[in-house]
């Protein structure tokens, strides 16, 4: 699901695309221990 | 009184199990920078909330470090014409979190982003980043999207700094 300002509704695919787009883009985070 | 420094301009609640927030009408002519906080709520497990303006999900160029809490790690953390403004927030099973600092984003310059903020965890870490989106497009609006997972609850506030 994805948030409009107000409105909660299901990702277009082309939004869901660019979810994909910038979730690739994330480094993995630092060591934990 | 002086002038008001901070004003709200708007308040936005997080909903529920979402993986993006857009916030609209966010940014305008009235102020030049703004600062946007977020805080409450919680992720379906450690995210980083990665920010992006309108619709624009390349050329964005930053640069910092992120570091963790638990052993001796610094690591340089870059980026250049990358989707988004990565870890501009935070997010774990207990919270959420961002503190950004944003110039001009309402105006035909580049938009210059700076923020810092951590995964509150014992096995955390802590981040410090800042950069720039390279265009000179006007924004109003601005999306956090999660790394992985799902956010719910919690507010993002967007404060716009009186000249």
């Amino acid at each position: 699901m994805i948030q409009v300002d107000d409105v909660e509704r299901p990702a277009t695919p082309a939004e869901q695309a660019m979810i994909d787009e910038i979730r690739s883009g994330t480094p993995p985070f630092p060591p934990a221990a | 009184m002086n002038k008001v420094g901070l004003w709200l301009v708007k308040t936005q609640t997080i909903g529920t199990a979402v993986s993006s927030i857009a916030v609209t009408n966010a940014f305008s002519a009235d102020y030049q920078n703004y600062w946007v906080l977020v805080s409450g709520g919680a992720a379906s497990t450690t995210v980083n909330l990665n920010l992006t303006l309108g619709a624009t999900t390349t050329g964005y160029y930053y640069a910092g470090w992120n570091s963790s809490m638990v052993v001796d790690s610094l690591t340089a953390s870059r980026a250049q014409n990358a989707a988004s403004f990565v870890a501009a927030g935070t997010g774990t099973t207990s919270r959420i979190m961002a503190n950004i600092l944003l110039y001009s984003p309402f105006e035909a310059e580049e938009t210059v982003a700076i923020y810092n903020n951590n995964i509150s965890t014992t096995g955390g870490s802590s981040y410090a980043l800042n950069g720039f989106l390279n265009n000179t497009t006007s924004y109003t609006d601005f999306t956090f999207t999660t790394s992985t997972g799902t956010v719910t609850g919690g507010t993002i506030y967007v404060y716009g700094i009186r000249d």
